[in-house]
């Protein structure tokens, strides 16, 4: 509403009606159609419960940060729920969430991929500790192409947003971001680029700040950097604190990180950096060579059509190791 | 909802502000995909219906994306995702760690009831130098709280249990101030030495709520001389931090510049309406 005609109301109490002239919208909510609600528990409370996790995993991700299964269960399935319903609970309720940020948001939520470094580097575990436990301790089997979802071990306790929008409208989004976020997010990608074209997959801390400063990034801009990227989970930092050798020799090294793999797994956008980079000497075989190193990394591809991912979504097969702390069953 | 919608609330949610010109050449570069032709019309480009149709989805989780005119340019418009449920300062600003968001809401009471305000003049910018002052209080609060042992009573006389909000380094605010800036809490205006700190259309949008209620008084419980902080344009009725006061001493009503001449327009005359002295020529700008 133009705020002349605003006048004509003049009364104190409009200004409570009136949100900042608003361009105000009151939606009829749609009646809830319970989708496998037979644990009895209230459609409305399902859809409350719903939208919670919707703001928890939307503000997260404002922050980069994670969602833990144990803290969806702390804050917002409820107490109020008897404790053998509460994974059914769980199930539905992350089904919603996950319908309504698909639907709405045009994300969703995933399992955050196990943090895991190179193997040839991991061997020498005696000499090696890595900075973080690694969570996941589970066999590696490969993810089916079709993404069916029945694959068990594509299960984590902890989850992050993905874009699922095509992307042209990522490439739109990204454009808007503030200025520093977008330095942010280009050195995050030159830096995760670098880690993942090198022979290895991953480099040793001097190696790495080395490619760095003809980008005008020097050591304490690169500590500053690195610092962050793991942080945020780009980058997994480990180091040989083998208390044998001398401090001079104590090394660290990094690889790609959960987040990277995530979003940065699109082979499209790795290509066209190095293509760009490598200008007339880029050919087909180099291309085959990204591409046989984005699958040994276990790139995430990008995101399918939300149509083809199934309504169940990933990661709620698996919910039976889940702490929930009530153990009266 | 079609994915260029989806993509332009993504965009609210990284930007929390837009101008109109910036939301529309969000929405007409979408279109663009969208349509996989340069051409677009019109109808594509219609801001106010994609809002329309974005809050009607939003509405259940809290969100909305609200329109205010900016204060002092009648053709700039600001729309900002805000968080409905955000009575609470610290559930909209998500991204502050409970000091940095102690000192963000002593950066408010300062702006908004600091010793810069007169009873005759208004003056909701703080210069830059005000954040060492900031900083002195919250260290003060600091020193209190901790001299007072375990528990303090609240506004509420309830008893809650002390949180020593260690007060921020020089370098630490000097951070989240721009933090704040670049999360459009705040603006600055004018350079280096003489900058000024003033509240953002998104401050003013999202937390409307929790400023009116800390910073407003009814009009029963307003003190004697008439002075009250915080006081809503006449026209629009949102809250006023910049334009114009009216020049009597005490009297109440205030006029954003980028209301006055539809106010003057639809009011058929340039007095105040509370005291009928000249608004057009002779009220205060603040």
């Amino acid at each position: 509403m133009p705020k002349s005609k605003r006048r004509e109301d003049d009364s104190n109490d409009d200004r409570d009606r009136d949100y900042n002239h608003t361009t105000t919208v009151s939606p009829s909510p749609e009646p809830m159609k319970p989708s496998d609600t037979d644990s009895g528990i209230d459609a409305a409370e399902l859809d409350r419960m719903a939208n919670q996790l919707v703001r928890m995993a939307l503000f997260g991700e404002l922050t980069r940060t994670t969602i833990k299964k144990a803290n969806i269960y702390k804050t917002i399935i409820s107490d109020s729920i008897a404790a053998n319903m509460k994974l059914k609970t769980y199930r539905n309720v992350f089904v919603m969430a996950q319908k309504k940020l698909r639907s709405i948001f045009g994300m969703e939520l995933i399992p955050l991929p196990p943090k895991e470094f190179p193997e040839d580097l991991s061997i020498n575990t005696t000499h090696l500790a890595t900075t973080r436990s690694n969570r996941s301790k589970r066999p590696k089997r490969q993810k089916t192409e079709s993404g069916e979802g029945q694959d068990e071990d594509d299960v984590g306790d902890v989850y992050m947003l993905r874009n699922t929008l095509p992307l042209e409208y990522r490439q739109v989004v990204a454009e808007n971001r503030s200025v520093d976020e977008q330095e942010f997010y280009g050195q995050a990608f030159i830096i995760c680029s670098i880690i993942l074209l090198h022979p290895k997959g991953y480099m040793e801390r001097s190696d790495l700040s080395r490619y760095l400063i003809p980008l005008g990034i020097d050591l304490p801009m690169f500590d500053t950097l690195i610092s962050k990227l793991t942080s945020h989970s780009y980058v997994v930092q480990q180091s040989n604190n083998d208390p044998g050798r001398a401090i001079q020799k104590r090394r660290q090294y990094y690889s790609l990180g959960p987040r990277a793999k995530v979003e940065f797994g699109d082979n499209q956008g790795f290509k066209e950096i190095c293509s760009k980079i490598l200008g007339e000497t880029f050919n087909p075989k180099i291309s085959t060579q990204i591409d046989s190193r984005l699958k040994a990394v276990k790139m995430l591809h990008s995101p399918v059509a939300s149509n083809q991912i199934s309504d169940v979504g990933v990661g709620i097969d698996n919910l039976e190791d889940v702490e929930v702390g009530s153990g009266d069953d | 909802m079609s994915d260029t919608e989806r993509a332009f609330l993504q965009t609210f949610m990284a930007q929390r502000v837009l101008t109109n010109l910036e939301a529309k050449t969000c929405l007409e570069k979408l279109r663009r995909i969208e349509k996989e032709s340069f051409e677009i019309t019109d109808e594509d480009t219609n801001i106010e219906k994609v809002i329309v149709s974005v809050n009607k989805s939003i509405d259940e989780f809290g969100l909305t994306i609200v329109k205010s005119r900016d204060e002092t340019q009648p053709d700039l418009f600001h729309y900002s995702l805000v968080n409905k449920l955000g009575n609470e300062m610290s559930q909209s600003a998500t991204t502050l760690s409970a000091n940095e968001l102690d000192f963000f809401k002593i950066l408010l009471d300062q702006m908004f009831t600091g010793r810069q305000h007169k009873p005759d003049k208004d003056q909701f910018w703080i210069p830059f130098s005000g954040l060492l002052e900031c900083s002195q209080i919250q260290g003060r609060r600091y020193e209190e709280k901790r001299n007072e042992g375990q528990f303090t009573v609240d506004e509420d006389g309830r008893k809650v249990a002390s949180v020593y909000q260690k007060p921020l380094k020089v370098s630490e605010y000097k951070a989240l101030i721009e933090k704040l800036r670049q999360e459009s809490w705040i603006i600055f205006q004018g350079s280096d030495d003489s900058r000024r700190i003033l509240p953002s259309p998104r401050l003013l949008a999202e937390l409307r709520p929790y400023l009116t209620e800390r910073y407003s008084q009814p009009a029963a419980e307003e003190p004697a001389n008439g002075h009250n902080y915080l006081r809503n344009c006449v026209a629009c009725r949102s809250i006023f931090t910049r334009g114009k006061q009216c020049s009597t001493p005490g009297c109440p009503t205030r006029l954003h510049i980028s209301c006055e001449d539809a106010f003057y327009r639809q009011h058929q005359s340039n007095t105040c309406p509370a005291c009928n002295s000249d608004l057009k020529d002779s009220a205060i700008t603040v």
